[in-house]
């Protein structure tokens, strides 16, 4: 019994120290800025300084890197007609419904920090793709500083695969474990790695939030959606057009709906009896829009049947999606992300003012 | 293990053995279901063999010896020549049973011993069938005496706080060992004898050989501590097999001290019985050469097994001749170069491949280090932690000292292993092989 004591004792230590490390926020700051976790920290650190610097009623925006709506302009369009309320932006890129809402329980531990959350999509009808989301390892790698001892087991359990099930216990358990490649990689250089975080740190607050997009366009893409051919205009990159406009379409299994009825569930689940509206609006959907798919549900739309949320206007940025306010094949240019910024808080305006 | 380790203790005393043994041929069978049969043949015609020897007199107790060895012997012959000595004429494929080497020597010792009066024969089959099964050590060693291991099973008794405490360290040092360092070496060395051509240089030869050095310890002494530290839990106690070679100060002393259960086999069935150095200083030098080969060719049918055994058995012959054979730690570094210059014959895919590394040693352009800053730094804190090993041994005042310091000794252990541990890839055990 000795022994077992004294390896007990040796696991909490071990417990202690990881903890220590990984979930006091200690290492948080020296994590590879171009990571996913890092990216997620960053986009943390941002949208807690407005928090606690901004007065005005904040609303936060989610969403993956297709929510690029330049912050800065759309805060100054929403200051100039006198909205009552600031964007404040908490979307990675890459990241969906399942990573949301370990963000928004970071943001928002009270679940009344916010006037609005916005929750960009670009369909309020549940498209299966051949990405199944219930089972998408990369968010581990997002969440790997965010787990918590308490999301065992549910988190874990949220996979199906066991390979991905058991790097999910991983992450939850032994956050030294989840960073390994990120602890080594700064093994490499730490010089190196201090110097990249501590000036991306001190650029992303403000950098981020007055960054505008890329001028650049994809004007001149054509796509005959009978003959499948493409016309790819000089110094496009024709294989991420095709990738991305021209992918085959799943079976609609109704996997991706099964999936937003479980976290936005989850999500929602906080902000039951919360004065927070959750509105979920469009995104513009690409230069050229996709002949549209018969699905098997429309998860989003039921949870407005409902009352639980807010739905925006779905036709809303159609007028936003054409080749030249597109830089490549999902994201906006400068000029298209722009306008959507603008057209975007005068649409709050008016849902927030309905409401 | 946890499901093994729960079921023997909750089990009463009388059935625990054959839980253990049931335990072994499951984990045995698991990997192939066939070769148990080969495993359980083996283990009829030695435990046969034990009590024929050992009531008869005369030619037949002779004949029943060499029998036995004939068997054995035949078995290994088997899987692991028939290619190397028909010269591939055969086109069948021969799956090598995993453990083979280490359960047949194990085997052949006992009926020698039991031939030489030194070693009771064993009544119960059941308990001969655990002594060559014993999970812990099945596949890959120690190469376990019958008296080491009966003296334990009969009468088993409780492990003491001792026993468990040591067992649950090596058992997470194993773990280390293994995950930590020997995989991630194992990438570095795996990158270099993989693809020579890419690495004609000098420091790239002398960083891939010095890694595949680093793995092949941590990789074979990491399995062999949790293969004593599992035993230790269930009351068995295995001989030490690794007692950090690489500060030998000769090659004399490195094979004191490198995969001992296996040296001290071939000392005692094989270099003894060829006359040791009791038949002048020529036949000693024949015999410790001609040992040493045969040692090479155990681990498998290659000439760089056998030149690798010749080159050890070369070195020992020219230590003995010299009067080098006494350690001096000042030579350590000297042996570690030697040894490392084994290791490539040990390592490479080809004879070829194994010149090239060799000339290249000594020969050929500057190159890259291979080591990473993180690895150098894990293979210095190897040196460290063996070093303060030899100079205080650690390991008996951690297992035997506070509880604080033990656990914080386990909680670093756990902590090298949490940041080091190689996950991305699946590396086998190198001895799995033999």
């Amino acid at each position: 019994m000795r022994g077992i004591f004294k390896l007990l004792l040796g696991v909490a230590i071990f417990l202690a120290a990881d903890a220590a490390a990984f979930r006091s926020g200690w290492y948080a700051p020296y994590l590879e800025p171009n990571s996913s976790a890092g990216m997620l920290q960053l986009t943390l650190s941002r949208a807690r300084k407005h928090q606690s610097e901004w007065t005005e009623p904040l609303v936060l925006t989610l969403g993956d890197s297709r929510m690029n709506y330049s912050s800065k302009l759309a805060n100054e369009h929403a200051a100039k007609n006198k909205y009552p309320f600031r964007l404040s932006h908490g979307g990675v890129a890459g990241t969906n419904p399942r990573v949301w809402h370990y963000i928004l329980r970071e943001l928002d531990p009270t679940a009344r920090r916010y006037k609005a959350i916005v929750f960009p999509v670009d369909s309020f009808d549940d498209e299966d793709t051949f990405i199944d989301y219930n089972d998408y390892p990369i968010d581990i790698n997002y969440l790997s500083l965010l787990l918590r001892w308490s999301d065992i087991p549910a988190y874990p359990q949220s996979y199906a695969t066991p390979k991905y099930a058991l790097e999910a216990w991983k992450a939850s358990l032994f956050k030294g474990a989840a960073l390994q490649q990120d602890i080594l990689a700064l093994f490499l250089n730490p010089a190196k790695r201090l110097e990249e975080a501590r000036t991306t740190r001190d650029w992303w607050p403000n950098g981020s939030y007055d960054y505008l997009e890329e001028e650049r366009s994809v004007a001149g893409l054509a796509i005959d959606w009978t003959t499948r051919a493409v016309t790819i205009p000089p110094g496009v990159d024709r294989q991420v057009i095709e990738t991305v406009l021209l992918r085959p379409n799943a079976p609609q299994t109704g996997r991706y709906g099964q999936y937003r009825r479980r976290w936005f569930n989850e999500l929602f689940a906080r902000y039951q009896n919360s004065p927070t509206k959750l509105i979920f609006v469009m995104l513009p959907r690409g230069p050229i829009v996709r002949p549209p798919v018969q699905t098997v549900s429309s998860v989003i739309r039921d949870f407005a049947k409902q009352g639980r949320i807010t739905l925006g206007d779905e036709h809303r940025f159609e007028s936003l999606e054409k080749p030249e306010l597109f830089r490549d094949g999902l994201h906006m240019n400068r000029a298209g992300s722009t306008l959507y910024g603008e057209m975007l808080t005068d649409d709050l305006q008016r849902i927030l003012g309905a409401i | 293990m946890l499901a093994t380790l729960a079921g023997f203790y909750l089990l009463p005393l009388s059935l625990r053995r054959y839980w253990l043994l049931a335990a072994s041929y499951y984990f045995y069978a698991s990997w192939n279901l066939k070769f148990l049969t080969l495993l359980i043949g083996v283990t009829l015609v030695d435990y046969l063999a034990g009590l024929i020897v050992d009531s008869r007199q005369g030619p037949s107790r002779k004949l029943a010896l060499i029998v036995s060895l004939a068997v054995n012997l035949s078995v290994l012959v088997f899987f692991k020549y028939f290619h190397f000595l028909t010269a591939h004429r055969f086109n069948i494929e021969i799956i090598l049973p995993i453990g083979i080497s280490f359960h047949i020597f194990q085997s052949m010792s006992y009926v020698i011993d039991v031939y030489r009066r030194q070693q009771a024969p064993v009544r119960n089959p059941l308990d001969y069938a655990l002594f060559l099964a014993f999970f812990p050590q099945l596949v890959a060693g120690p190469i376990v005496r019958a008296r080491q291991f009966f003296v334990d099973l009969n009468p088993w008794t409780r492990p003491s706080t001792e026993d468990l405490t040591r067992g649950i360290f090596l058992l997470v040092l194993g773990l280390t060992k293994k995950m930590a360092f020997a995989d991630n070496f194992a990438k570095i060395s795996d990158g270099y004898f993989n693809n020579l051509a890419a690495h004609p240089g000098i420091l790239d030869a002398w960083t891939g050989t010095f890694a595949f050095a680093l793995q092949i310890f941590f990789d074979f002494s990491g399995y062999t501590d949790m293969a004593i530290g599992m035993a230790k839990l269930l009351g068995f106690h295995f001989p030490l097999n690794f007692k950090r070679p690489y500060l030998s100060g000769s090659i004399t002393e490195f094979w004191r001290r490198w995969h001992i259960s296996l040296s001290s086999w071939l000392r005692d069935y094989l270099y003894i019985p060829l006359g040791g150095n009791r038949k002048g200083p020529l036949r000693t030098y024949i015999n410790l050469i001609l040992t040493m080969l045969l040692g090479g060719l155990w681990h498998g049918a290659s000439f760089n097994f056998i030149l690798w055994g010749a080159w050890h058995g070369l070195l020992l012959a020219i230590e003995r001749l010299f009067g080098l054979d006494k350690p001096q730690w000042w030579c350590a570094p000297i042996t570690f170069v030697l040894v490392l210059h084994g290791w490539v014959f040990f390592r490479a895919a080809t004879l070829d491949g194994a010149f090239f590394v060799i000339e290249h040693l000594w020969r050929g352009p500057l190159g890259t280090l291979l080591f990473n800053p993180w690895q150098w730094a894990l293979a210095a804190l190897a040196t460290l932690v063996a070093l303060l090993e030899e100079r205080f041994t650690l390991e008996d005042r951690l297992v035997i000292g506070s509880a604080l310091v033990f656990a914080l000794a386990i909680a670093m252990m756990l902590l090298v292993l949490e940041i080091f541990a190689v996950t991305d890839v699946e590396i086998p055990f190198v001895y799995f092989q033999f």
